[in-house]
């Protein structure tokens, strides 16, 4: 345990000394100031809109007339469906929105709660800028940038290591394989999650500051229309788990590429799978491949957010099974791969 | 201080039994790189590297590794310190066997393998701070005396992506000496080194062999080096161990293999006489006669052609430089 607590405060203080590190974290840092100033700027532009809009929750519906307006439109929308107006695509999700949404309001109108207070980290049909919208916002951003810089971190520390033989003259110390693999593991791990929760909580306070602070509670509404609704704090730091859920599937991930593929492909494959692989199926097949999703990291944001479930049909008992096996098969091959390969 | 005129064959080197103070035992090792899925069953086609080498190195011994390129040397380097992984065999150092005991077994051995690699963007200091840590932590002052020892002093604030080649080497011996170990292993420790860097590498060596008893194995290309510095040499080719030879076995063998020759007046007379007195090689070329002479005395040569009545206007004799034998025994 000792030689892991050493080699993982030496990998921890080697990566966040990295001037990359810091350039990576300045630039999401001057993004998200951007995005700030964009929302705020829009808000304000959007303040005298019309506030007739279907399904404003902000402008005095109840929660039972919201319910009726989205049963209704769901209805029409299966009727379409059925007499062939709309060809339903696989990539279309509206009825699971809308069924999300009735099951929202039909909570709120069954425990007597104003849904104008609540707020789902995704509007309600809101056109105006919450403080709670600009929090969810900017967690995904953040924490988007803070992926992406988890799979340049893994890559770098273990196939780019290995590739350039600095692992090499770090091997020749006596130190276990697996410990050493462990430790830059939660190097990573702790470096993207560091500059996550520290800009989170940044953009809380400047979300407070410029945004009237974080009111409402928060209603949670998964693919399966289970609702519940929680403190706005809890929320964040169930997101926060979700995150670190994310981001630890995301290294593993991308270290298992670097076993099978080497360096480039550790780099390559991830970002590609993450960045672009839902945008091209979507733009090609028109559908998207959420099960991608859910090797990587985001298919666990499908089933447990309104999007939908990673696999159509698929439940979220049987979407966290097939995920646990997934990351157990992931590491058991990296630290096996890892134990085993000669090095340059 | 070990006796090494002791002779020992490739069959004595098998058997770490008949070595005086066996430390290094490497048994049977043998390691085939392949490419692909191969890679991960062990089966299939591949480069053979290794093939059943075994090798003692004893306590406080100079032993070093002769071959060609692609013999195996580094592979073998590579293998002892846990960063290439053997198909077969096994290795041991003091008793402590490298597969179940790495932590115990490298905690002994201080490596420079090839080129040394360092963090190119990170300064000497930090990648020496960085490695000695990772050791479990070395003082200050004994990493400053290192860097002093090597000759970095000046410059082991610079980034390492600005090193020679030599500074980098300087820094690969730095790493592998600053936890004092019992066990030094330096792959082509002298490449890119100036004169008098090699000449302090030597010396380095030497030292620590001789003040703190320190077993040295080194693989080297510079054949000067190895005969000056080596108690034992392993010849290796095609993954193989040849032979292993003492420096006494070394500087005797240099010794019996000599070609001498000779300008006379009747050369082909001279040939014919030294092939039967003798039994030795011959060939004329005009005047000269070479002679290959193995473990003889040169002078009954000499002597018999006077005797027999043949002129003798020059008699000179080359013997075999290590070279040769390098070659003679890795081809």
């Amino acid at each position: 345990m000792k030689g892991l607590a050493t080699a993982y405060s030496l990998e921890c203080k080697k990566i966040f000394s990295a001037r990359a590190f810091w350039i990576f974290a300045v630039i999401i840092l001057l993004l998200c100031i951007l995005v700030t100033a964009s929302f705020r700027t829009i808000g304000n532009l959007i303040e005298g809109m019309d506030e007739s809009a279907v399904g404003g929750s902000d402008y005095g519906a109840s929660a039972a007339q919201l319910a009726e307006i989205y049963r209704a439109q769901l209805d029409e929308y299966l009727a379409q469906v059925a007499d062939g107006t709309i060809e339903r695509k696989p990539s279309d999700t509206t009825e699971t929105y809308l069924k999300n949404m009735i099951a929202i309001c039909e909570y709120c109108d069954e425990h007597g709660l104003d849904i104008s207070k609540l707020n789902t980290f995704g509007s309600i049909g809101s056109l105006k800028m919450s403080p709670d919208d600009y929090a969810s916002m900017m967690m995904q951003i953040i924490f988007g940038f803070s992926t992406i810089m988890s799979i340049v971190l893994a890559a770098r520390v273990v196939a780019g290591e290995t590739e350039d033989g600095t692992m090499r003259m770090q091997l020749t110390r006596p130190i276990k394989r697996s410990t050493l693999l462990t430790a830059k593991h939660g190097a990573v791990f702790t470096a993207s999650m560091t500059l996550g929760i520290v800009l989170t909580v940044v953009f809380m306070i400047v979300g407070a500051l410029f945004f009237d602070g974080i009111s409402r509670d928060v209603v949670l509404v998964d693919a399966y229309q289970n609702v519940a609704v929680i403190n706005p704090y809890a929320a964040i730091f169930i997101l926060l788990l979700f995150f670190a859920a994310m981001t630890e599937l995301t290294v593993q991930f991308t270290i298992f590429c670097g076993s099978l593929t080497g360096g480039t492909g550790a780099l390559v494959i991830p970002l590609v799978l993450y960045l672009f692989a839902d945008t091209v199926a979507a733009f090609l097949y028109d559908t998207y491949i959420p099960f991608v999703g859910l090797f990587t990291n985001m298919g666990w944001a499908g089933a447990l957010t309104p999007q939908g479930a990673p696999i159509n049909g698929m439940s979220i008992y049987s979407m966290l099974a097939v995920t646990a096996v997934w990351f157990a098969v992931m590491t058991a091959v990296n630290y096996i791969s890892f134990e085993k390969r000669d090095l340059k | 201080m070990q006796d090494f005129s002791e002779s020992f064959s490739v069959a004595d080197a098998k058997n770490p039994s008949t070595d005086a103070n066996p430390y290094l035992c490497i048994r049977g090792v043998s390691k085939v790189f392949r490419k692909g899925i191969a890679r991960w069953t062990g089966k299939g086609n591949g480069i053979t590297a290794l093939d059943d080498v075994s090798l003692t190195v004893n306590r406080g011994e100079i032993f070093g590794l002769l071959g060609p390129n692609g013999a195996g040397k580094s592979t073998l380097i590579k293998v002892v310190t846990g960063i290439v992984v053997p198909d077969k065999g096994s290795v041991s150092l003091d008793g402590i066997d490298l597969k179940t005991d790495k932590v115990g077994f490298m905690s002994q051995v201080g490596a420079q393998i090839e080129t040394p690699v360092f963090f190119n963007k990170r300064s000497g200091w930090w990648n020496l701070c960085y490695l000695a840590d990772l050791q479990g932590g070395l003082p200050e002052q004994r990493l400053k005396d290192i860097v002093e020892l090597v000759g970095l002093t000046k410059r082991i604030n610079s980034r390492v992506g600005t090193y020679s080649m030599g500074m980098r080497q300087r820094l690969g011996l730095a790493q592998a000496i600053m936890h004092k170990p019992s066990l030094l292993i330096l792959d082509e420790p002298i490449n890119g080194l100036d004169p008098d860097g090699i000449a302090q590498i030597r010396d380095l060596i030497l030292r620590l062999r001789n003040e703190y008893g320190t077993t040295v194995l080194f693989s080297s290309h510079i054949l000067g080096e190895m005969q000056t510095l080596c108690d034992r040499v392993a010849f290796i080719a095609k993954g193989k161990v040849v032979a292993v030879k003492t420096r006494a076995e070394i500087e005797r063998g240099l010794g019996d293999v000599a070609v001498l020759s000779v300008i006379c007046d009747e050369p082909n007379r001279a040939a014919a006489l030294v092939t039967e007195k003798f039994g030795f090689r011959t060939k004329v070329q005009g005047t000269v006669l070479y002679v290959e002479v193995k473990g003889g005395n040169t002078a009954d040569i000499n002597k018999t052609l006077i005797e027999n009545g043949i002129s003798v206007v020059s008699f000179s004799v080359k013997t075999r430089t290590l070279e040769e034998m390098y070659k003679e025994l890795t081809k």
